[in-house]
């Protein structure tokens, strides 16, 4: 029995091992490494761990920066690595402008956050076509449909300007989301650059909210969803939040009166937009309507121009 | 006398939440339910 259970130790390690041991980064050492990460000149890539680890933390100083600086000249490549794979819905926030290499991904910048005249919370996200700007939390949609795109832990980026990552740079990762209606900014999208865990006498619990990683019971993979005691968030990756400062705010001891659904809104290039309801209790997310321009006009069918929309629980193109 | 080996029943971690909500009466699906796992 001993054997058994050394052989299953030995197995479970050498698979901890294994998983920690990223193929992509080359086999000589780096240039130089930094908490969170590492520069190659060989192939001018940056790698940036955003992986389950209590103590995980990006830190990029003034010597980190010069040496990548001096040996990219510019633009380098960059490698985002996750310990999950990505699902179709996701978050990132980097210390670069960068730019996704696969057609798999694409970014949406959130700059609304309001009620309907149902009362529903809606968050609106603007398609950021290609781009991503340093210290700004976006979403990240995956296309998951496509086999290619099923099973990407490595996102790789072009990226450049670097800037630096220290205890001061957190406050810079509050995206305040503007609530037209009451004129307040009830809510924020928060980045982090460092591992989050709500435990259960976390002070924001109740108040926050985000993408499932992984299949959990009733949440799959992707879905928003409420957060609760236990749940973490690995570092360059987004949250919601409320802030509290709205008629809300008498009830946010109290989880039940925060909304349990939020639709998230995509707006298209074009105008179009795309809404999926996410029921943050039981996590199951159901397409409310069709496509809409910025009118608010219902289209009959689904634009011809190129695009995406969100059926139940998974992305078509 | 021929030893006799014994074999511990096969135990399975189940979800606390999810048991509590179903002696409550209610099922699963009824209940209030938040992730408690990795955000992506």
């Amino acid at each position: 029995m001993n054997g058994k259970v050394l052989t299953a130790a030995t197995v479970a390690a050498l698979s901890c091992l294994v998983s920690t041991v990223w193929a992509e980064r080359p086999s000589e050492d780096a240039t130089c490494e930094f908490p969170g990460g590492a520069y190659y000149k060989s192939n001018n890539t940056l790698y940036l761990e955003s992986v389950n680890d209590e103590n995980a933390r990006i830190e990029i100083l003034d010597t980190t920066k010069s040496c990548i600086d001096v040996n990219s000249s510019g633009e380098f490549n960059l490698v985002v690595e996750r310990s999950t794979k990505l699902a179709t819905n996701s978050t990132i926030v980097l210390p670069m402008n960068y730019s996704p290499k696969s057609s798999c991904i694409e970014l949406y910048d959130p700059y609304a956050f309001t009620t309907n005249d149902e009362g529903v919370w809606n968050v609106f996200a603007s398609n950021a076509p290609g781009n991503g700007v340093a210290h700004r939390a976006l979403l990240m949609i995956t296309d998951t449909q496509r086999k290619e795109c099923q099973d990407i832990k490595e996102i790789e980026f072009t990226a450049s300007g670097l800037q630096l990552v220290n205890e001061h740079t957190q406050a810079q990762l509050e995206r305040e989301l503007h609530n037209p209606k009451s004129g307040a900014n009830d809510w924020a999208l928060e980045g982090s650059y460092n591992f989050i865990r709500w435990d259960k006498d976390h002070a924001d619990l109740g108040k926050v909210y985000g993408y499932a990683a992984k299949d959990k019971n009733k949440v799959q993979a992707g879905h928003f969803t409420k957060v609760g005691a236990g749940a973490y968030i690995p570092p360059m990756r987004a949250y919601l939040k409320y802030r509290g400062q709205t008629p809300l705010a008498k009830s946010v001891e109290s989880i039940v009166e925060l909304p349990e659904t939020i639709d998230v809104t995509l707006v298209e290039e074009d105008g179009t937009t795309r809404l999926a309801r996410w029921n943050t209790v039981t996590g199951e997310m159901v397409k409310v309507n069709g496509w809409y321009d910025l009118k608010g006009r219902k289209l009959n069918s689904k634009p011809q121009n190129k695009g995406m929309f969100i059926g139940n629980t998974n992305i078509q193109k | 006398m021929e030893k006799k080996e014994y074999k511990a029943p096969e135990m399975e971690i189940v979800d606390f939440e999810a048991q509590a909500c179903l002696l409550a009466g209610s099922g699963v699906e009824q209940t209030n339910y938040v992730y408690d796992d990795e955000l992506g």
